[in-house]
C-alpha cells in the first residue's frame, strides 16, 4: 500500500514580472500513494491550484519559472516540457476543476466531447462506454445528457460529467482542484461520495484541493497545510487534525463552525498575496500571536516533530500551549 | 427558426417597396433626364420636339405617381422592363451581370477567409512578435488603402511590371485574381484584426485551456476549439457585409472593366436607365436582407445556444 503514485520534489514555481521573479509556490514536496487520497488545504492565494498546475506542466514558459521534480509511479514527469506532456495529461494524470462549467466548449454536445480526436466510425462504441462511465457516476439518463449541451445541464451534474470524461481513460491520479467549492451542499456529498468511490473500488489515487476543512477530513488520508506557497505541516489526518503542530493550521481548524458554544475565533488579517512575501521568515509571522523575531528573519525547514508529522514552525507543539485534542474535536 | 425565417422574408415585401419608391423618385429627378441623355448619346439636337417625343415614348410625360403606378404593376407581372441602353429586358441583363459580380464576391470571400484565418492564427502565434507586428503594420495599411489606388497598384506591379496576370476583361480565372484580392483587402485586414483579438482570448478560456488539460495536443484543441470559436462572430458579420461587398464592387468593376452588376450601374446612371437603376437597387435591397438572414441562420448552426435557448 505505501507504493508512491505521485511524488514532487522541491516543487517551486516564479511569476515573471519583468525583471523580477515573484515567487508563488516554494519547495513544495508532496506524496500521494496507491488508492490514497492526499488533501492540500489552505485559503484562497496560498498557492494551492498553482502547485496542482506545476504538477500538470500548465505553467506556460512565457510567464513562469517553474523548478523541481515531479515523478509519477518513480519515473520523471516532463513538466519543462509542454508537448511530452500530452502524453501525460489526461491520460495518466486527469484534472477536475473547480468551475465545471467552464470546461465545455458551449458548441459542443456532451457526447462530442467524450469521443473528441476519435475517428467517426469509433463514435458509437465511444458513446457507448461514455454512457457507461456516466450511469457508474449515477446519471440516470446517460443517453439525454450525451446529446444535451453543456448550457442544459446544471453544475453538479456537469461535474459529474466532467469526473466521467477524466476517468475514462483510467488514469493513475485523479487532481480534483477544489471540485465541490461551486456547487451546493447536496450536490457536494454526492461528488464526494463518486470520488470516494473511484478512490476505493477502482483504485485511483486523488490530490484533493481545497479550502473547505470538511471536505479535506472526509475525504484526505494525509494532509498538507499550505500558506505563502509552502507546505508549513503536513502528516497523517488524524494527527494534523486532532493535535496541529503549526499556529496557521491550529488557527484554520479553530475557525470552523463547529456545535459547541465556543465562540467562533477568527484569524485576523489575510494571506500574504502573491510578492508579497519578500523575506526569508515564516510567511504566517505577521498574522501569527506567537511569532518570534526568528520568525521573521530565519526561514525554515519542515522538521519531523513526530512520527510522520512534519511542521514548519520554529516553535514545538507544547509551548505553543495548544490543547492537544480540542482543537480537532467537535 | 422557421418563424423567423418566414418573418424576416416577409419583411422583405414593404422594405422592398419603400426601396423603390425612394429610388424611382430620386432618380427622376435628378438633373438631365432620360430624354436629355438618349439625345446626347446619339448626337441629336435637344430642341423642345424631340425631347418630348422621346418622353412620350419612354412614358416620362405622366405625372410620378402614374410612372410609379405602371411600373409596380409590370413587376408585380414579373417584368422589369426594358433597358433603355440596349432595349434587352432589365431581368436579363442584371442576371447576366449578377453571375459575374456573384463571382467576384465569392472570390473575395474565399481571399478573406482563407487568409484572415492564416493570417490571424499566425499573428498570434507569437503575440507581439516579428510576425505579429508584420501582420498588424499590414493590416493597417489594407484597411487604410482606397479600393481604386490598391487596384490600379496591383495592376501596375503583377500585369504591367511583372507580367503575371491579365490587367483586364474577364475571360479566364486569371482575370479574377486581381478584382477580388483588390476587393476583399479591406474586409481581410479587418477580420484578421478581429480574429487576432478572439483568438487571443479564446486562448485564454477556461474550456480551451481544459482541452489542453485533457491531453489534446496544441494543434488539435486550435483546429478543434479555437478556429470554430473565433469564425462565429466572423461568419456573422461577413454575411452582413456580403451585401456591401457587392454594392462595394462598383469600383473595382471599374477599375478592372469586370462586367457585373457595379459597372451596369454606374452606365445606366449616366445614361439615366431609369429601369436598369430600377432594377440594380430592387435586386441590392433584396441581396442585403437575405445576406443578413443567411447570416443569422449560420449563426444559429454554430451557435446551440441561439438555436436551442438557454442560459
Amino acid at each position: 500500500m505505501d507504493e508512491k503514485v505521485l511524488y514532487t520534489e522541491g516543487l517551486s514555481a516564479w511569476l515573471r514580472a519583468g525583471r523580477s521573479m515573484i515567487p508563488a509556490i516554494r519547495d513544495v514536496s508532496l506524496t500521494v500513494k496507491k488508492g490514497g487520497c492526499t488533501g492540500i488545504i489552505g485559503e484562497s492565494g496560498c498557492g494551492k491550484s498553482i502547485t496542482c498546475q506545476a504538477v500538470l506542466g500548465l505553467l506556460e514558459h512565457k510567464k513562469w519559472n517553474v523548478e523541481g521534480r515531479v515523478f509519477l509511479h518513480g519515473a520523471p514527469v516532463p513538466i519543462q516540457d509542454d508537448t511530452a506532456m500530452d502524453a501525460f495529461r489526461g491520460r495518466r494524470m486527469a484534472l477536475i476543476l473547480q468551475n465545471p462549467m467552464s470546461a465545455f466548449d458551449m458548441r459542443l454536445t456532451i457526447g462530442t466531447h467524450f469521443c473528441e480526436g476519435r475517428r467517426r466510425r469509433e463514435w458509437s462504441v465511444c458513446l457507448e462506454e461514455a454512457a457507461e462511465m456516466l450511469r457508474r457516476m449515477y446519471i440516470k439518463e446517460p443517453e439525454g445528457v450525451l446529446r444535451s449541451y453543456p448550457f442544459q445541464l446544471s453544475g453538479g451534474m456537469l461535474q459529474r460529467v466532467l469526473i466521467a470524461m477524466a476517468i475514462g481513460s483510467r488514469p493513475e491520479l485523479l487532481i480534483a482542484d477544489e471540485p465541490t467549492t461551486a456547487l451546493d451542499r447536496t450536490t457536494q456529498s454526492e461528488i464526494l461520495h463518486i470520488l470516494r468511490q473511484l478512490q476505493y473500488r477502482e483504485g485511483i489515487a486523488i490530490l484533493l484541493v481545497s479550502h473547505d476543512l470538511k471536505v479535506i477530513s472526509c475525504m484526505a488520508d494525509n494532509i498538507y497545510v499550505m500558506y505563502g506557497g509552502q507546505v508549513v505541516e503536513h502528516g497523517r489526518k488524524d494527527s494534523v487534525l486532532s493535535h496541529p503542530l503549526h499556529p496557521y493550521t491550529r488557527g484554520l481548524l479553530q475557525s470552523r463552525l463547529t456545535f459547541s458554544k465556543r465562540r467562533l475565533e477568527v484569524m485576523e488579517g489575510y494571506p500574504p498575496r502573491l510578492g508579497e512575501i519578500i523575506g526569508p521568515g515564516c510567511p504566517f509571522a505577521p498574522r501569527c500571536s506567537f511569532a518570534l523575531e526568528d520568525c521573521i528573519s530565519v526561514s525554515q525547514p519542515l522538521r519531523e516533530l513526530e512520527p510522520g508529522h512534519w511542521s514548519r514552525c520554529l516553535l514545538r507543539g507544547e509551548s505553543l500551549g495548544f490543547l492537544t485534542g480540542s482543537a480537532g474535536t467537535a | 427558426m422557421l418563424r423567423y425565417i418566414g418573418k424576416q422574408i416577409l419583411w422583405l415585401v414593404p422594405l422592398l417597396l419603400l426601396v423603390s419608391i425612394l429610388s424611382f423618385v430620386l432618380v427622376r429627378k435628378l438633373p438631365e433626364d432620360a430624354a436629355t441623355a438618349y439625345l446626347n448619346s446619339v448626337n441629336a439636337p435637344l430642341t423642345e420636339e424631340a425631347l418630348a417625343a422621346v418622353r412620350a415614348e419612354l412614358g416620362l410625360d405622366k405625372p410620378l405617381s402614374v410612372q410609379y403606378g405602371r411600373w409596380l404593376r409590370q413587376v408585380l407581372r414579373g417584368d422589369l422592363g426594358y433597358s433603355y441602353q440596349t432595349k434587352r429586358p432589365v431581368a436579363e441583363e442584371l442576371a447576366e451581370d449578377l453571375r459575374y459580380t456573384g463571382q467576384l464576391a465569392l472570390a473575395a470571400l474565399g481571399w478573406v477567409l482563407f487568409l484572415s484565418v492564416t493570417l490571424g492564427l499566425l499573428s498570434t502565434r507569437h503575440p507581439n512578435g516579428l510576425a505579429d507586428s508584420v501582420i498588424r503594420a499590414f493590416t493597417f495599411l489594407g484597411a487604410s488603402m482606397p479600393k481604386f489606388w490598391l487596384g490600379f497598384l496591383l495592376v501596375s506591379l503583377f500585369s504591367l511590371r511583372w507580367n503575371l496576370l491579365p490587367v483586364q476583361g474577364a475571360t479566364s480565372w486569371k482575370h479574377l485574381i486581381l478584382p477580388s484580392f483588390t476587393l476583399a483587402c479591406s474586409y481581410i485586414a479587418t477580420y484578421t484584426k478581429l480574429l487576432r483579438s478572439s483568438i487571443l482570448e479564446l486562448q485564454s478560456q477556461g474550456f480551451v485551456r481544459y482541452a489542453r488539460v485533457r491531453g489534446f495536443s496544441r494543434r488539435a484543441v486550435t483546429l478543434r476549439h479555437v478556429i470554430p470559436n473565433a469564425l462565429i462572430p466572423v461568419l456573422t458579420s461577413l454575411g452582413l457585409h456580403l451585401g456591401s461587398m457587392m454594392s462595394g464592387a462598383v469600383i473595382v468593376e471599374n477599375v478592372f472593366a469586370w462586367p457585373g452588376l457595379g459597372r451596369m450601374c454606374v452606365s445606366a446612371v449616366n445614361a439615366r436607365n431609369y429601369p436598369m437603376i430600377q432594377g440594380y437597387i430592387l435586386l441590392m435591397s433584396a441581396l442585403f436582407i437575405l445576406a443578413n438572414l443567411a447570416a443569422d441562420l449560420v449563426c444559429a448552426m454554430l451557435n446551440p445556444r441561439l438555436r436551442l435557448g438557454g442560459s
